[in-house]
Parts: structure tokens; sequence; C-alpha cells
């Protein structure tokens, strides 16, 4: 045996640890003689610790989100309300939109630059007293809610409220005011939906 | 006869079979955990299996799809690795079949790939030999991507996963003498041909 050296495939399964213990005896007798052998089995060792140093390939984001959404029921009736909540969100910022446009079509064929300016320099003010009539207009309607006041006074109070918000403001601050909302809206719609793709949490989105 | 049993600790299949207990009694937190136990190891196959990343990542996601569809089916005698892995090789199989590729040498780097999309080694790290770690890590990286699918599969499973020979021969259903014959042609293979391209591998 130590006349002749070892075969490669036996070191492969030595270093491998592929053998018996008998075999692996009988190698190691052979190496405690041989010098070349030996070098042969740190070879091999080199070269398995380098196969097992291989770079891992990197997990990608969101690798767990489709294999969930499609196997958890939860997650299933989760990404059902994210689609429906989103779409109603696109939804809603598109009918402000509209609204928003009709409303400067009521001051002008345009918004021009002085316009828009002369509207954001009011909106402060004019936000004030929007916000001061819809609180006003608002507990009017939870005291009365409370009260269990008739269904005609509740109609009523609905409508001065209404009517304080539209005579507050300026048709072009009104449509600034709705532009301004459908974008957030938009924003909105568009963080949820990048969120899903991500595998972020969206529960507080829906909400 | 083996004496190296690889990553065939019984804790391993023990754990692995309470997750899937409490999977099919609809513990949703188990599902997650056996996601988070065999991710990497599933993806890691695929993607060094299938050269696309987009390919490899459908496909890995998809082996999960089927696997947690199908716990039903699960045989409690055997591992869930295997099981798994198992999964995972046939729907590459069944990849390559679809491309006709079951023969072609895969490239590892697609168009437009960077390496960000791999955990390299530093580049800093002292060499052990005349290369240095990364440099040898992408020679070596690229020699086994060049081998044929039939032998980077058994390389993949036997020395980045750890798994015993007994156990590459149930994932991939062959004999235990085929995949020992396997292991060792892919070795010579590619020890021989980085050994052509200056590969040191002793330390001097």
């Amino acid at each position: 045996m130590t006349h002749e050296h070892l075969p490669e495939r036996l070191i492969d399964r030595y270093v491998d640890e592929d053998l018996d213990r008998t075999e692996s005896a009988r190698i190691e007798t052979h190496l405690g003689a041989c010098e070349a052998c030996r070098l042969k089995v740190d070879e091999y060792r080199s070269f398995f610790t380098a196969l097992k140093a291989l770079p891992a390939p990197l997990l990608p984001s969101g690798f767990a989100v489709r294999i969930l959404d499609a196997v958890l029921p939860a997650r299933v009736k989760e990404r059902k309300l994210v689609r429906v909540v989103t779409r109603a969100y696109a939804g809603v910022a598109v009918a402000l939109s509209i609204v928003a446009a009709v409303a400067l079509g009521m001051v002008g064929p345009g918004p021009s630059t002085a316009l828009l300016a002369e509207g954001w320099s009011r909106s402060l003010g004019d936000s004030m007293a929007l916000l001061r009539g819809t609180i006003m207009g608002g507990v009017d309607l939870v005291l009365a809610f409370l009260k269990l006041a008739p269904l005609a006074n509740i109609g009523k109070l609905f409508i001065r409220v209404l009517e304080t918000v539209t005579l507050s403001l300026p048709a072009h601050h009104l449509a600034l005011v709705l532009l301004s909302v459908s974008l957030a809206v938009l924003v909105l719609a568009w963080a949820m939906a990048s969120a899903r793709e991500r595998g972020v949490p969206h529960a507080s989105l829906c909400l | 006869m083996t004496s190296r049993t690889g990553r065939t600790g019984s804790d391993e299949s023990v754990e692995d079979r309470e997750l899937v207990r409490r999977c099919l009694e609809g513990d949703q937190d188990a599902y997650r955990d056996l996601l988070a136990r065999y991710e990497r190891a599933v993806f890691g196959l695929v993607r060094r299996m299938i050269a696309d990343p987009e390919e490899a990542r459908d496909l890995a996601q998809e082996t999960f799809i089927r696997t947690f569809r199908n716990l039903n089916q699960f045989d409690p005698e055997r591992k869930f690795s295997s099981w798994i892995f198992r999964i995972a090789n046939n729907l590459c199989i069944d990849y390559y079949r679809r491309r006709k590729l079951d023969t072609v040498p895969l490239l590892r780097h697609s168009e437009g790939e960077t390496e960000e999309t791999w955990d390299l080694p530093d580049a800093n790290a002292s060499p052990a030999t005349e290369f240095s770690d990364r440099e040898l890590s992408r020679r070596l990286m690229a020699a086994v991507d060049a081998l044929p699918p039939a032998y980077r599969v058994v390389l993949i499973l036997r020395h980045q996963e750890d798994r015993a020979y007994e156990e590459i021969a149930d994932i991939l259903e062959l004999p235990l003498g085929t995949v020992k014959a396997r292991i060792h042609r892919a070795h010579r293979l590619l020890k021989e041909k980085l050994t052509r391209q200056g590969v040191d591998w002793i330390p001097r």
C-alpha cells in the first residue's frame, strides 16, 4: 500500500467522509507514510472548503409575500381587501379631480397663475372659517343625534354644515383644496399598491 | 458505510414534522416558520440551477406554493427537506424541458445582473492562494455554473446544503452509486479546471 499512491477517487471519498472506519483507518495508515498522498488530501480539503464557501444567492425582497398570499386563507382575504381599498382610493381621487375641474370651470377658462396665487394667499383665513363652521355644524349634528332629535332637524343641520363649507370658500379655492386632496388620495393608493409589492405589512393603510 | 451524515440530524426532521402538523391544523405561524427554515436553501438551489433570476424566483416560490398546498400528502416517515428539494428539482427539470436546455451548460450572470445579487466574499479578504478569496470564488462559481445540470445539482446539495449522499439519492430518485459517481466526477472536473487556471489549492 505504501508503494502505490492512493487512487484519487478514494482520496475524494475519504475527505468527503464517505468511508467507513475500517477504510478510513487504512487510508490514514497510508497517509502516515506517503507525503504525496497527504498533499493530495490537503488539496481536496482546500477545494471542499472553497466549494462550501461559494457565495449564496441573496433572497429577493418580498420573496415570501407571493407564497403566503397564495396559501394562507387570511392573506387571501387581506389581499382582496387591499385591492378593494386601493381601487376605492383611486376612485375617490378621480371623483375629486372631476369636481375640482368643474369648480375651476366656474371661475373661468382656467386658473391663471395670479388666480392660484391669490387663492393660496387667502387660503389660511378661509380654511380657518371653514374649519370653524364645520366643527360647529358637526357638534350640532352630534348633539342632535345624541338627543335623538327628529330626522327633519338632523337633515336641516346637515344642510347647514354643507352651506358653511361651500359659502366659506370661493370656487377656485375649493378647487385647489379638492385637487390637493385628490393628489393625497392618489399618493395613498400608490403607497398601498407599492407596499404590497414590497411585502410591507399594509394593514395600517387599510384603516 | 457512510460515516458522514450531512444535515440529517433528527432534530431537524422532528421540528419539520411538528411544523407540518401545525400547518395542517391551520396554524398560520407554522407556515411562516416552515418558509423561514427553507426559503434560503430552496431559493439557493433553484437560483444556481436557473440562470434567469426572475425565473428562479418564480420557480422557488412555486416550489413552496406546491409544497404547502400538498402538505396533506407529506409522508411523516420521510424527511421534509428531501420532499421540498425534490419538488424544487422537478420544477427545474420541467423548466429545462420547456426551454430545451437540459444538455446546455448555463451561464450564471444574465445580462444586466450585478454582483449585488450574490453574497460574494469581502474583496479585501486575505488570499489563501495566488488568487484572492473573491477571485477564487468567482472562478469556482463560473466553473460550477458551466457544469451540466445533473452534476451541478448534486454538488449544490452536497456542499451548499450539506446533504448526505443518501438524502441526495432520495431527492433525485437515483441509485446511491449513481449519486456518488456524479459527485466524484463533478469534483474532478471542477478541480482540474481550476488547477489549469493556475489555482494552487495548498496555501504556501
